[in-house]
């Protein structure tokens, strides 16, 4: 065993050596700016303030990002094209940059590939019902972007043919449900991406940073977070500030269960950071709350607004899908607000989309429901109040 | 409508200890009691007294309170009471019918064809801007039960139409259980096309619940189950010479043609519209009849008919109470807590009376 593991140290010296050797030689003769310092500037740039579930270090020549997932962690190990590396220490994956043909396996992606000018490297989609982008709608009926499905079913010959640099993807607790375990076996360059398990919506929409390194625009997409965060945290601060937190809930129930987000779920933080007194604040998780009509009613009847209801266009919605919804104040005083403004027939919705990116446009929004006089210029991007 | 021509009672007499009065007096009692136990219960603690001035005044002076008994839980206990007895009846209608044990009111593929159209519905309605989000929400009952009303009637017409070509119950029974595993299959084909939110909403309604019925969808709800108890009750004098066989029942003059036609459309009239509007609620049917014919032996169907009823009743009821983990704010599903709570019940019943129900026969 301390034999094995020496002389595997000494191999990993030796090739080391060999890289730095090598690499020095190519900045020599190419006289560019060495690979070295940029490999460090973008792992600098792509650290992570906000979001838990990445890391970013670096290399001479590399950069290694590790992701962690549930119970699992994933190494990937980033290259420059050009680069005569081969191996990157302690990596799963290896993935050369910058990426020029890149699959996005969820929407939640997409805004952050545009942001970044990437738009013309997507070249498959999971599924084109659920995606609010008119760009990337209009290239998939095109056929210019493909639609390879997802989960168990993923059209792995298609990707097979398309063959993309990389596939960006999630898993679920259950990996039955997801395309990832079939995606590797097939040995395609699959990454896993975990924005949707950050429990802060700057989190959320820090992994911008992330998918910028594998364009090799870590420093681009700090750029753009930094403005959000910035927009953010300043909204933040005047919003919680406010002497008057008016109380919200959300969700309408389901099947006799009214799943409730807990109030670390980044729900709950987008209200508190908005300046509103959400009733469910004082529970632990992070998950959802899955409660009875009647415990909601109890809390929730004197609240003065109501976000998130489901798809209801408008108010009479609300009192026919339930006679007992226009029993709560939030109904009688006409605050009810929801978040498909920006959405498609399909299913698409521009909220768990661009509004994964950009929370300050969210949280403006929020703020506007709340405290209007905060934001007089504001428009609302998102959330739009029912109508009559 | 004479369903039965010049029939003399067919009365078995029970082999029961207790006389019938009393059996029936304690049954009835027992509803009552988890009628109360399943208004005062719930997952926000309600002082007794002011549950019972929130029945009796209409009002407590504490508003949610009144509100919590007199919008959520007298409707909620109403539901299941007339879902459990709805659905005992019928599941007794069909053991009766077809002499089999297993039956139930779901037999005939009456729950698979409303599970078919509610399927269509969520997958639809899914495509038609619902939220992407893991809570992918839909109003509650919005469209499933107007969904899952069209399946049932549209199963119940298939089957009245089959009805009208099979000789044999026995070979309807097969027909009907072949419809189910046809529909079955159209909903899995459906839910592997949809997103997971999709399947998700979808699961949600084969849970079950008895707290999405409202008093204004009461106003259907009771008249329909109503109804269909009241044919069933109507059909319990030639339901007791059919459990002594078809040929039986032909020496006695029932027109078994005639009587599976209204048996199958009151068995639709009650799982049909229970489906509907709690979704379809599994174990009831089955098993109560069994617990009946534990309680009052013998096939005399006009005593195991309200016995049925009153027990059915109460079953729901208690799983109910049970799902709704008082003093807890979450709730757990209806369909999961009748098969938990339901199945020592039932196995104890039949190991305790070797010798009950149609088993004996068969």
């Amino acid at each position: 065993m301390t034999e094995w593991h020496m002389r595997n140290s000494l191999e990993k010296l030796l090739i080391l050596l060999l890289v730095f050797t090598l690499t020095g030689r190519a900045i020599a003769q190419s006289g560019k700016p060495d690979g070295f310092d940029l490999a460090q500037r973008e792992a600098a740039a792509a650290r992570p303030q906000y979001a838990t579930g990445y890391t970013v270090s670096s290399g001479p020549g590399y950069i290694l990002a590790t992701v962690r997932l549930h119970d699992r962690t994933v190494r990937y190990g980033l290259i420059d094209q050009k680069s005569p590396l081969d191996s990157v220490p302690g990596a799963d994956v290896i993935i050369r940059t910058p990426v020029l043909k890149i699959a996005a396996l969820s929407t939640t992606y997409i805004p952050s590939i545009d942001a970044l000018g990437e738009l013309n490297s997507l070249v498959a989609i999971d599924s084109d019902k659920w995606v609010y982008s008119p760009d990337v709608r209009n290239a998939a009926r095109k056929g210019q972007i493909a639609v390879v499905g997802s989960g168990p079913s993923v059209n792995i010959e298609r990707l097979l043919t398309l063959q993309p640099q990389l596939i960006m993807t999630y898993t679920g607790t259950a990996t039955a449900w997801d395309s990832y375990p079939q995606l590797k076996e097939a040995g395609l360059p699959v990454v896993l991406n975990g924005d949707f398990l950050e429990n802060s919506p700057l989190g959320r929409s820090e992994w911008i940073k992330f998918i910028g390194l594998f364009f090799q625009k870590a420093s681009q997409a700090e750029e753009i977070f930094a403005g959000i965060a910035a927009r953010y945290q300043r909204l933040a601060a005047r919003a919680r500030a406010r002497e008057t937190q008016p109380e919200v809930f959300l969700n309408i129930p389901w099947g006799g269960n009214w799943a409730m987000p807990g109030g670390n779920n980044y729900s709950a933080v987008f209200l508190r950071d908005a300046g509103a007194d959400y009733l469910w604040s004082d529970t632990e998780t992070s998950g959802t709350l899955f409660l009875d009509f009647e415990s909601v009613f109890a809390r929730a009847n004197d609240a003065e607004f109501w976000l998130n209801p489901g798809m209801w266009e408008r108010l009479s919605d609300v009192a026919r899908a339930d006679r007992r919804f226009t029993r709560f104040r939030a109904y009688r005083l006409g605050n009810i607000y929801n978040n498909n403004r920006r959405s498609t027939p399909s299913g698409g919705s521009d909220y768990f989309e661009s509004g994964y990116l950009y929370a300050d446009r969210v949280l403006a929004d929020l703020v506007k429901i709340f405290h209007p006089e905060l934001v007089p210029e504001h428009r609302f991007y998102y959330y739009r109040r029912l109508p009559q | 409508m004479s369903l039965v021509r010049g029939i003399r009672s067919t009365s078995a007499r029970g082999k029961t200890g207790a006389p019938v009065g009393v059996t029936f007096a304690a049954l009835s009692l027992l509803l009552a009691g988890l009628f109360a136990l399943s208004v005062m219960l719930g997952s926000v603690r309600v002082p007794a007294l002011t549950v019972l001035r929130a029945l009796f005044t209409g009002e407590t002076g504490d508003a949610p309170f009144t509100e919590i008994v007199l919008l959520f839980r007298l409707p909620r206990a109403l539901t299941a009471l007339l879902a459990g007895a709805a659905l005992a009846v019928s599941g007794l209608q069909m053991q009766t019918l077809f002499r089999n044990p297993l039956a139930g009111p779901f037999i005939l593929g009456i729950s698979s064809g409303a599970s078919l159209a509610v399927a269509v519905v969520v997958v639809l309605a899914g495509s038609a801007g619902a939220a992407v989000s893991g809570l992918s929400s839909m109003p509650a009952g919005m469209g499933t039960t107007g969904a899952a009303f069209a399946g049932a009637a549209l199963t119940l017409f298939l089957v009245l139409g089959l009805a009208g070509r099979v000789e044999s119950a026995s070979g309807l029974l097969i027909l009907g259980l072949l419809l189910g595993y046809a529909v079955s299959a159209l909903v899995s084909v459906l839910l592997h096309f949809s997103a997971a939110q999709q399947t998700q909403a979808y699961v949600a309604w084969t849970f079950g619940t008895f707290s999405d019925v409202t008093w204004q969808e009461m106003r259907l709800f009771a008249p329909l189950v109503g109804a269909g108890i009241l044919t069933a009750f109507l059909l319990s004098k030639p339901l007791s010479a059919l459990a002594m066989g078809e040929a039986y029942a032909q020496t006695v003059g029932v027109r078994l043609r005639r009587v599976r036609y209204v048996l199958i459309v009151s068995t639709a009239l009650l799982a049909g519209s229970v489906t509907a509007y709690c979704g379809p609620i599994a174990f009831i049917g089955v098993a109560v009849p069994h617990l009946a014919r534990g309680i009052v032996s013998g096939t005399n169907q006009r005593r195991l008919f309200p016995a049925t009823l009153l027990l059915g009743g109460s079953v729901a009821l208690a799983a109910e109470i049970a799902a709704a983990l008082p003093g807890s704010q979450v709730r757990l599903p209806v369909n999961a807590v009748t098969a938990l709570l339901g199945t020592p019940v039932i196995a104890w019943v039949i190991l305790r009376k070797r010798t009950t129900g149609p088993m004996r026969r068969m």
